[in-house]
């Protein structure tokens, strides 16, 4: 009976990995949340992490709860939004719960426009926002809203995006695996670091964008922006992975983790074969480099955000190896950052033929993070990203370990699922 | 603390170390110009008695 178990779950996790591995994703269009996002109702505001209540949040996640308010014309002051907030008027849900990625505070409404990937592969859609220019981690992100922002906002749906739909429109959509493998043979890890996964979209990109008969300053317009905008594919490499993993997600018997993501209370990850769960534990602080010496772990908030969804797809955290110079930045040598992609070897349930990484003799990334094996070996996954302040804005980048509570309650859960009597 | 061993003196050549787990101890073996590789290990983890069997029938 034991071995019936066993050998379901084996069949299960493979199904499940190679939702990984032979995704095809395509960036497709450019639309409003409220467009793309299955369930993203009117008068909705979705964040990062698990679902958590308005009183329990950070106050990150409040002030975007009420920045998404006065974006939406939904109140008029802070005032009356937090009256409205706390009305229960406004439904609020985890971002994980739906086809997208909260990455930061990952505050969305309906208004927002978002990138659409299509993985053709697995029949799934996922969307993203994209990253805001000027403003970098700006609405989405840090949850911040001014004049100058809504500026923005409007600018990028009325300006800087026709000339990319219009682009989509003639081709037929952006492979997106392809730049993906390539960046990480380039020194990316598609998590802290995008520099040749940027270089190598606007290779694919600028020419189409100039081939348009447009205005030459429209164009210029958006070619200025995409060029400036720092880690501007990182939010493709999300879109990606979340739509990998949508493949994965209800996969009967998978023991395979689908999603990860924190809201700077507690950190939570979902389960292929348990979906729509969450299983939680407090949220862990970064280690890493400081921007500044004046700022220490007082200064940081607890994980927040939902970008390490690329670790769930095999990036980040385990394609250490990738990126020697993302780990150098933490002090790590190139041997442990290649000890680093080795150790969540441990934890996966395949490798990904289509990633394979020079500093590792050419062997292909792990893929796929068994929540057993966490377990079975102790080894948690280490995930990458960028360090908040408590008070907002970026004070550092580093990795973490998510929590192995998570994984425990997970496995718990999963018996009782599947337990036979 | 045990005397040492004069019996097995100390040898005149320079040692080749295999150090496991703790890098503290192949960063002094390297900082005394010594031959030293690293080997990660760490010693194998306690679950709890409930995580152990479960894991015994899933795993």
């Amino acid at each position: 009976m034991a071995n019936d178990m066993k050998e379901k779950i084996a069949q299960a996790n493979k199904e499940a990995a190679s939702c990984l591995i032979d995704n095809d994703p395509w960036w497709v269009d450019v639309k409003p949340a409220g467009e793309c996002i299955e369930g993203l109702e009117d008068h909705m505001i979705l964040h990062s992490g698990p679902p958590i209540d308005l009183d329990d949040m950070v106050m990150l996640h409040r002030r975007g709860m009420v920045s998404a308010m006065l974006f939406e014309g939904w109140a008029k002051d802070e005032k009356e939004a937090m009256e409205i907030l706390h009305s229960g008027e406004i439904k609020i849900d985890s971002a994980l719960n739906h086809n997208t990625v909260g990455a930061g505070t990952g505050i969305l409404t309906k208004s927002v426009m978002m990138n659409v990937v299509e993985d053709r592969r697995n029949k799934t859609f996922a969307a993203t926002f994209p990253a805001e220019g000027p403003f970098e981690g700006g609405f989405c992100g840090w949850g911040l809203y001014s004049p100058a922002i809504a500026e923005n906002l409007r600018y990028m749906r009325e300006e800087l995006f026709p000339p990319m739909r219009e682009v989509l429109a003639k081709n037929g959509g952006i492979a997106l695996k392809p730049i993906l493998a390539e960046s990480l043979q380039m020194g990316d890890e598609n998590h802290t670091r995008q520099t040749a996964a940027d270089l190598l979209f606007d290779k694919l990109l600028l020419p189409q964008l100039f081939a348009l008969d447009l205005p030459k300053e429209a164009i210029m317009n958006t070619v200025k922006y995409i060029v400036e905008t720092p880690r501007f594919f990182h939010c493709y490499g999300q879109a990606a992975s979340r739509a990998a993993a949508l493949g994965a997600n209800g996969i009967r018997y998978s023991t395979m983790v689908t999603a990860l993501g924190g809201n700077g209370v507690e950190f939570g990850i979902q389960v292929a074969g348990l979906p729509g769960r969450w299983f939680t534990a407090p949220a862990p602080f970064m280690t890493g480099k400081y921007t500044s010496t004046q700022y220490t772990q007082a200064d940081q908030l607890p994980w927040i955000g939902d970008s390490c969804v690329v670790e769930a797809a095999g990036m980040g955290g385990l394609a250490a190896a990738a990126s020697p110079i993302v780990c150098n930045l933490r002090g790590m040598s190139l041997s442990e950052a290649i000890a680093q992609t080795r150790e969540m070897e441990r934890i996966t349930i395949t490798h990904n033929p289509n990633y394979s990484i020079p500093n590792l003799d050419f062997d292909p990334l792990p893929s796929g993070i068994d929540i057993r094996l966490v377990l079975k070996t102790g080894i948690s996954p280490i995930i990458h990203g960028g360090m908040f302040n408590k008070v907002g804005g970026l004070i550092g980048a580093g990795m973490a370990r998510v929590p192995m509570g998570c994984f425990e309650s997970a496995m718990k859960a999963f018996a009782e699922e599947y337990r036979e009597s | 603390m045990s005397a040492v061993n004069m019996e097995k003196p100390i040898p005149k050549e320079k040692p080749s170390v295999a150090n496991l787990g703790i890098k503290l101890f192949y960063d002094s073996m390297i900082a005394q110009n010594t031959r030293c590789v690293q080997i990660e290990w760490v010693p194998p983890i306690k679950q709890s008695a409930e995580v152990e069997e479960l894991l015994n029938e899933f795993l």
